[in-house]
């Protein structure tokens, strides 16, 4: 097989052909670190690349498969994450100034967890400073850009993750979510990525931004390598009490669920405020799909959701804030003004406010579900409501404008985060600059199930994953 | 009765409870950081009429987690 040939592979298929050897480890590892570096001058989306250490580990996996062993679903797969996932006594840069020479204490169970699953992770990836930008500006790495077109947006705070797995240079990558990071370079790179349900995956190793907001999921080519991947990390973890003890449904056997009878909610309100017309017409087009493939569509009211993105900013300002404190007053100087600017916020938040938020979770989220899964299964929303910014449109700094271009990108997004429910980006066309856009599928608590066999129905009957950056 | 809309922070304020952590805030964001917590705690305030007086903040936490009843 072509090296071509080989980065057109989503990850699962690149899994299955190593294991029926048509594919060599080291062969695909050697393509795609090849890739990574012809394609980093232009997109800037790797902060580094560990190519020695990457083809020994490719060279023992190929050993191994030759003895029988294959470690698990991703055996020999290269992955390249976020750069804020933690490697023992490596320093993991969180796109900061701050810890680029802090060796991590401990490993990330996510890490641990791809490890074993069997996937090679060949580098780390540019990222929002600290993980706090929905654009992909980074003022100390340098700006993450868009292989669909450099000029525009990656979204962030996973940039890199977006750029890379899009632009063929990585065959999934980890992103984070915590406000929309997954969500956001997901839609605006053209890739699938679930944010799952809060405490769904392990935080432990994963560099905190908001406590009670932050998840850990994969940004992939596929929905089914979204399935594949979260079910390799999710599930109860000692070292992270906050980590659900539920079980972990076999997410890649239910991806086949018949989608007939599947009832899909959409709505006019919220998500569909100020919408750009052609967005909406591929939202709609979308949904017209759905309905072609046998599922039940349904129109549902949500209440008023404006206060819970109010809910959702004083809550992340005020959790990192709180991480970031220290720093804050011994290292003001080595943020950049944007991130110092909105860690500055944080601090002015009124401690009954931030608990009034909180409070407003459970009965935003007991609100949300009888308005919309008591009449479906899953939501079916816009991701973003505007076409895809240029990175100069959106470099606002710290600026007046900064909090004004935040809230427009993650207005859709964040509302998911406050909830805790799983939210499933996919692919649903281009506009006519080119540009890719995306739907959200929001579902039940721990229900990833249903959003990823909605997803992969969809992507079966479309194909809008399928088209790449790369000529 | 009308309720008074939250003013949460004046420029001056901010800045006061900036410098009681230790942070100095450049004033040349106070204004516009101000109104930003202004509007986005008046939000939360508005909404903050639902919430019942047992709420705890706490029980989010075990919806989020799928353990409530």
């Amino acid at each position: 097989m072509k090296s071509g040939e080989i980065l057109d592979l989503s990850a699962v298929s690149l899994a299955r052909a190593i294991r029926a050897k048509k594919v060599t480890c080291t062969a695909a590892m050697e393509a795609v670190i090849a890739r990574a570096g012809h394609v980093q001058p232009a997109l800037n989306c790797f902060i580094r690349i560990d190519a020695e250490e990457a083809l020994a580990a490719a060279r023992l996996a190929d050993a191994e498969l030759e003895r029988g062993i294959v470690r698990g679903p991703l055996h020999g797969v290269p992955m390249a994450h976020k750069d804020m996932y933690y490697r023992e006594g490596v320093a993991s840069s969180c796109g900061s100034k701050i810890t680029t020479d802090r060796p991590a204490p401990v490993t990330a169970t996510a890490l641990k967890r791809l490890d074993t699953a069997g996937a090679i992770q060949f580098g780390v990836l540019n990222m929002a400073e600290f993980a706090y930008g929905p654009t992909g500006h980074n003022y100390h790495f340098g700006h993450c850009r868009n292989p669909w077109n450099p000029d525009h947006i990656t979204g962030g705070s996973s940039s890199g993750s977006g750029a890379a797995v899009a632009a063929r240079a990585s065959f999934a990558a980890l992103g984070s979510d915590t406000g929309g990071s997954i969500r956001a370079p997901a839609t605006f790179c053209g890739l699938s990525g679930i944010k799952p349900t809060w405490s769904r995956v392990s935080r432990h190793g994963a560099m905190p931004l908001s406590f009670s907001m932050d998840t850990v999921g994969p940004l992939a080519r596929t929905v089914e390598d979204c399935a594949v991947i979260l079910g390799a990390m999710a599930g109860a973890d000692p070292l992270d009490p906050t980590a659900s003890q539920l079980p972990v449904a076999d997410y890649q056997a239910r991806l086949s669920r018949p989608i007939k009878g599947l009832r899909i909610a959409t709505t006019r309100r919220y998500f569909h405020d100020n919408m750009d017309p052609e967005i909406e017409s591929l939202v709609y087009a979308s949904l017209e799909t759905y309905a072609r493939l046998g599922a039940d569509i349904v129109e549902v009211d949500l209440p008023d959701m404006d206060p819970w993105g109010n809910a959702a900013f004083i809550i992340i300002a005020a959790e990192a804030a709180a991480a970031h404190a220290n720093w804050l007053r011994t290292r003001p100087g080595d943020y950049s003004d944007q991130v110092r600017a909105r860690l500055e916020l944080g601090l002015g938040v009124p401690a009954a406010t931030y608990l009034e938020s909180l409070r407003l979770r459970g009965i935003a989220l007991q609100q949300f579900s009888q308005a919309v899964f008591s009449k479906a299964d899953v939501l079916h929303v816009p991701s973003v409501s505007f076409q895809t910014p240029t990175i100069a449109e959106t470099d606002v700094g710290g600026g007046d404008t900064m909090i004004k271009v935040m809230n427009t990108i993650t207005r859709l997004t964040r509302v998911g985060n406050f909830l805790g429910l799983p939210c499933l980006s996919v692919p649903a066309g281009f506009a006519k600059n080119g540009l890719p856009t995306a739907v959200q599928l929001i579902g039940r608590q721990f229900d990833e199930a249903t959003l990823f066999a909605a997803g992969h129905a969809y992507q079966l009957a479309t194909g809008w994953h399928l088209r790449s950056p790369i000529k | 009765m009308s309720r008074k809309p939250a003013t949460t922070q004046t420029p001056e304020s901010l800045t006061a409870m900036l410098a009681s952590v230790g942070v100095a805030l450049d004033p040349a964001r106070a204004e516009s950081a101000a109104a930003t917590l202004n509007a986005q705690v008046g939000g939360v305030t508005k909404a903050a009429a639902e919430i019942s007086f047992e709420t705890e903040p706490a029980t989010y936490l075990k919806v989020a987690a799928g353990e409530a009843s």
